[in-house]
């Protein structure tokens, strides 16, 4: 029996269904789906079987591959560089003296380990006599 | 959730769509229907939140869109109080209707609706609790 509290009354919907609408449901639930399927690209097609799960270190993996094939381009190509000494003697007459910085020459040549050995004599009279020969020749 | 049918019917589909696509993902934790009454809560609020954002509509205007299709609605088999009872119902917060109707009309546990809604035991009385109430004080008022 109804009351005019609903909280009485059976706790049931009240709507009805349109008729045949249970019996044409799967029909209409199959065509959207033929439709998504047709519309779907490769990605759609291979997530699912991936799993969402795998969708984040899948997508890092991919992201580091691109990376280290780019690197890998770059020291390929670094390393087959080659430059002829004619190319070389060319660009260094095209340097201006301007180029160089003197506090940066200064600072190479420090760098560069300079190994002084003990003179024997022979070498200081060597030395002496070409000296003295470049002294008379010169004057 | 959706008192017209049109809408109901969208909701179905949606959720026979997604349950389709994910049936791998169930792992069979909870029963099926749980299961499947989760998937038709999802699509039901989010139907409702598109619907809002859709139409650039809050709370009220969909209620009152919602009423004025029960008044014509051939479908709509249930009488004044009835009609009452449904606008008090539209008065409610989505989550707080989901509640209400999954206890009221599904006459689930509340074990069941927890599972479904993923809200503590606690909370969802709370909620059942409030929306009576609001319900009751609707009726007093109108």
């Amino acid at each position: 029996m109804k009351t005019n509290d609903p909280f009485n009354q059976k706790n049931k919907q009240p709507f009805e269904v349109p008729s045949g609408y249970f019996e044409a449901l799967p029909t209409k639930i199959q065509e959207v789906l033929r439709e998504e399927e047709n519309k779907m690209t490769l990605w759609d097609r291979i997530k699912p079987i991936l799993g969402g799960r795998f969708t984040i270190s899948t997508s890092v993996m991919a992201v580091l591959v691109i990376v280290i094939l780019q690197l890998s381009e770059v020291t390929t190509s670094t390393s087959n560089i080659s430059i002829n000494s004619d190319e070389a003697y060319a660009y260094l007459e095209d340097l201006e003296t301007e180029d160089f910085d003197e506090t940066m020459m200064l600072d190479y040549l420090d760098e560069i380990p300079v190994v002084l050995e003990e003179p024997t004599e022979e070498d200081i009279m060597n030395y002496l006599m070409n000296q003295e020969y470049i002294e008379n020749e010169v004057y | 959730m959706v008192l017209v049918h049109e809408d109901a019917d969208d909701v179905l589909q949606q959720t026979f769509i997604k349950a389709w696509k994910n049936i791998t993902l169930f792992r069979g934790d909870s029963k099926l229907y749980t299961w499947l009454y989760r998937i038709a809560s999802n699509a039901c609020i989010d139907f409702l939140k598109n619907k809002k954002k859709h139409h650039h509509s809050d709370i009220d205007q969909i209620a009152e869109s919602y009423l004025n299709a029960l008044e014509e609605d051939p479908l709509f088999t249930g009488d004044d109080m009835e009609k009452e009872f449904q606008k008090a119902l539209l008065t409610l917060p989505d989550k707080q209707r989901l509640v209400f109707n999954l206890k009221y009309f599904e006459e689930l546990k509340y074990e069941e609706i927890s599972q479904i809604t993923g809200t503590s035991i606690g909370g969802l009385k709370a909620s059942y609790h409030h929306a009576v109430e609001k319900i009751k004080e609707f009726i007093k008022q109108d």
